[in-house]
């Protein structure tokens, strides 16, 4: 739910200007893209057919808005193009790791708050209609995208109580995750200051394998 | 029995191989399962996959091989990072965490990830493994062997000579002087993405002049015994993951080109930004086949022998073979198909295998990766709402349909190894008409619309349409050869603007060969249009779900998987 607070905190900065709706569609389309390699991870590693199908087509959603968000987001955003990262996201294996039930518990989690966010994100754009910073085309797409998560909610929601999945159980995971999350963040950081210090301390060694170079050269 | 599974992981395009008592099993690249393209993730799924193909245990396995030496890599990164001193300040602290935050400790990954005991896990050498993937899948008993690619642990290019179940190493030249780099430098200078937008490159190549000879000549200088140095101020590389080119070479070359800048290269007015980017691409695709012509000849100098074999990414480039083919003074010609890093996982196992004086493998096909079924196919398509059918002959059914003029996914048997799609899991058209290109380009693969598409050719009647060529790399595309004038008409849509064809010959005796067959007695031409079964930056298909996944995505007619057909 701290993500959600946070994007109410910035509410005022957001819709200001076409380069930041780009990035944060963008930052959409890679969370899509992620949940579609989870879903077909899914699809190719239940044994179960029937759940096959239902995942097949839950990741083809998810391909599909990851590719309606990029557009958009270029359309608004076109030096955005460059960007090497731009089909890039994010797969944790999170099927492999968590097993059917927690994982599709987990799903149906990720789906909820997608959705309550995408929704919270419309309502701002339906406020800012026949305004200067009105942007009905992406109100328009958020409106196709929360079709389907609505869709993805509710079968996911079946599927976990069909299979025993805690909801509970998921969330705990979910939490501690963002732990280790943060924690890795912050030691990435401490990590990286630390190897520039040593990089610059290495500068002697540096001067002797550059004569070294020169010799042979 | 003795099983072997080699691994090639970390850097671009993981994979795993199973050889079992000299013999290839199974051979798969990690993106078919991650879905992730070029996925360098260590290769557990496509580990197991080979395992289950085999059925056999990981604790039944007797070596695990990696295709490199993890701790030679170290030691190049941390050298070019001082040389580089006080440049690689930004790189040196993530250059580090990637090497020592698993790269280093690939071999005791492989041990846990699998339940193989450490003591079973050891590697070969990056050279060796891409010399070994070539020269023992060939069928030379004596052979030279060249690898070329950006840089293994030290070595950009190395020639080799096979004879029997042994490799020798004869020369190297050292990093940072690579032939890949260069071509890896341009490529992110003509804005594709490295790894992935090098045939773009030689698609592009087509479409302009050598006209940057001059310019050329400082990038890169060609000795006459085959060597050749790079001028290394117009490259920017500290590191493996960091490929690139400096500011020195903007101002040689001119400004770079921004990625996804959209291509107008037909038509009567050409941008000059897009012809003088043609222009650079054929520049460094001349200059790049006259490097390998000269390591080639001094390969044939050295050895002596009349067969050779090239592995590494820069024997993807099926226009440089084709020359080599004609110009080295070779007759017989192998390049595995995936020549590439992928390859490094082959060329392990196969090394170590040779090494215990197993029997050498037979390669005459690339069907290494798992297969598919129908029922589970048509158990899926029904759960998806699609209508299926059980039809009494695969080969009919899609006939029927091709001829028609549809575009037709088709996916049968075991998966390929190697970048290209081979039969197994592709789209296929008739050759013509040219509209056909438009459709796929454009809506089906949304690719640059410069880029060709291939044909696959019953390989008795490729005498007719096709100029010459090598025929054990026709088998892998791994070449390209002259469409003959009075066939263009009929290839429109698979000859490049060159009259080119990236062409696959199939023996009658295969599926696809009885296809080919059954559309030449229609057509009179046994010839299709054959594409990768991939959507736009997404791995080839490789299951019934992902197969099922691509066709509710992408506007195709119709959907063969074994002996199901699927339609809207
Ligand atoms: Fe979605
Ligand atoms: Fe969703
Ligand atoms: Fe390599």
């Amino acid at each position: 739910m701290a993500r959600l607070f946070l994007a109410r905190l910035m509410k005022p900065f957001r819709w200001r200007n076409p380069r930041s709706t780009a990035r944060m569609l963008l930052d959409f389309a890679k969370a899509e893209r992620s949940s579609f390699y989870d879903m077909m991870e899914a699809a190719n590693a239940t044994g179960d057919l029937k759940r096959k199908a239902q995942y097949v087509s839950h990741a083809v959603d998810e391909a599909r808005h990851a590719k309606m968000f990029t557009l958009r987001a270029l359309e608004l955003d076109p030096s955005r193009a460059a960007d090497p990262s731009l089909f890039h996201a994010d797969f944790e294996h999170l099927f492999t790791r968590l097993g059917e039930a927690k994982f599709i518990s987990f799903v149906h989690l990720g789906e909820k708050r997608g959705r309550t966010q995408m929704a919270m994100f419309r309502d701002e754009l339906q406020a800012l209609e026949g305004t200067k910073r009105a942007d009905t085309r992406t109100k328009a797409l958020l409106d196709a995208v929360m079709r389907d998560e609505m869709s993805h909610e509710s079968y996911s929601l079946v599927l976990s109580k069909e299979l025993g999945g805690s909801l509970v159980g998921a969330r705990a995971w979910e939490l501690k995750r963002g732990w280790l999350r943060a924690g890795a963040l912050i030691t990435g950081l401490i990590y990286t200051l630390l190897m520039s210090v040593l990089y610059l301390l290495l500068f002697p060694l540096a001067l002797l394998e550059k004569m070294k170079a020169k010799g042979a050269g | 029995m003795s099983a072997i599974l080699g691994i090639s992981a970390n850097y671009h395009d993981s994979a795993a191989a199973l050889v079992i008592d000299g013999q290839l099993i199974a051979a798969m690249q990690e993106e078919r399962f991650s879905r992730i393209k070029n996925d360098p993730a260590l290769p557990l799924a496509a580990a197991r996959a080979c395992l289950a193909q085999a059925k056999v245990d990981p604790r039944a396995l007797d070596e695990v091989v990696f295709y490199e030496n993890p701790y030679g890599k170290l030691e190049r990164v941390l050298l070019s990072m001082l040389r580089t001193f006080p440049r690689s300040l930004r790189q040196f602290p993530r250059a580090l965490a990637s090497q020592l935050g698993g790269k280093l400790w690939v071999l005791d990954a492989l041990s846990s990830g699998l339940g193989v005991p450490r003591e079973r896990v050891t590697h070969r050498e990056h050279h060796a493994s891409h010399a070994a993937s070539a020269y023992f899948a060939s069928p030379f008993e004596r052979a030279a062997i060249l690898t070329v690619d950006a840089v293994g642990e030290d070595t950009s290019t190395a020639l080799w000579l096979g004879e029997g179940r042994t490799l020798t190493c004869k020369e190297r030249i050292a990093f940072p002087h690579s032939l890949g780099l260069l071509y890896s430098a341009l490529t992110a200078y003509l804005g594709f993405e490295v790894n992935e937008g090098e045939y773009k490159v030689m698609g592009l190549a087509a479409f302009g002049q050598p006209k940057f000879r001059a310019e050329f000549e400082k990038l890169v200088r060609l000795q006459s015994d085959g060597g050749f140095t790079l001028g290394l101020e117009y490259f920017d590389s500290h590191t493996n993951t960091e490929v690139g080119f400096s500011k020195t070479l903007e101002a040689l070359l001119g400004p770079r080109r921004m990625p996804g800048t959209p291509w107008k290269l037909d038509g009567a007015e050409i941008p000059a930004a897009d012809q003088r980017a043609a222009d650079v691409a054929a520049t460094l695709q001349a200059v790049l086949e006259d490097a390998l012509l000269g390591l080639a000849r001094r390969a044939r100098a050295v050895t002596g022998v009349d067969a050779l074999c090239l592995a590494g990414g820069v024997g993807l480039n099926a226009v440089a073979n084709a020359r080599l083919f004609r110009e080295a003074g070779f007759t017989e010609f192998f390049v595995q198909p995936a020549a590439g890093d992928a390859g490094g996982a082959l060329g392990a196992a196969l090394l170590a295998a040779a090494e215990k004086s197993e029997p050498r493998t037979k390669f005459t096909h690339a069907a290494w990766g798992t297969g598919v079924s129908g029922a589970t196919a048509q158990s899926i398509a029904e759960g998806l709402g699609l209508k299926t059918r059980r039809v009494d002959s695969v080969l009919d059914a899609t006939a029927e349909r091709l001829l028609r003029g549809e575009v037709v996914a088709w996916v049968q048997g075991r998966f390929e190894w190697g970048p290209r799609a081979l039969g197994q899991r592709s789209l296929l058209s008739l050759p013509t008409p040219l509209a056909v290109k438009e459709r796929l380009n454009r809506v089906i693969k949304r690719r640059e619309p410069f880029r060709p598409f291939a044909p696959m050719v019953l390989t008795p009647r490729a005498g007719e349409l096709f100029g010459a060529f090598a025929p054990r790399l026709a088998t892998f595309m791994t070449t390209v050869a002259e469409v003959k004038p009075e066939a263009r008409a009929k290839l429109e849509a698979v000859t490049h603007v060159d009259g080119t064809a990236r062409l696959q010959t199939v023996e009658p005796d295969t599926l696809v060969g009885q296809l080919l067959e059954r559309i030449g007695r229609e057509t009179g031409t046994p010839v299709l249009l054959n594409t990768s079964l991939n959507g736009q930056g997404e791995p080839i298909v490789a299951t019934e779900a992902d197969a099922l996944a691509f066709f509710l995505a992408h506007p195709v007619d119709g959907l063969i998987i074994d002996d199901v057909q699927i339609d809207r």
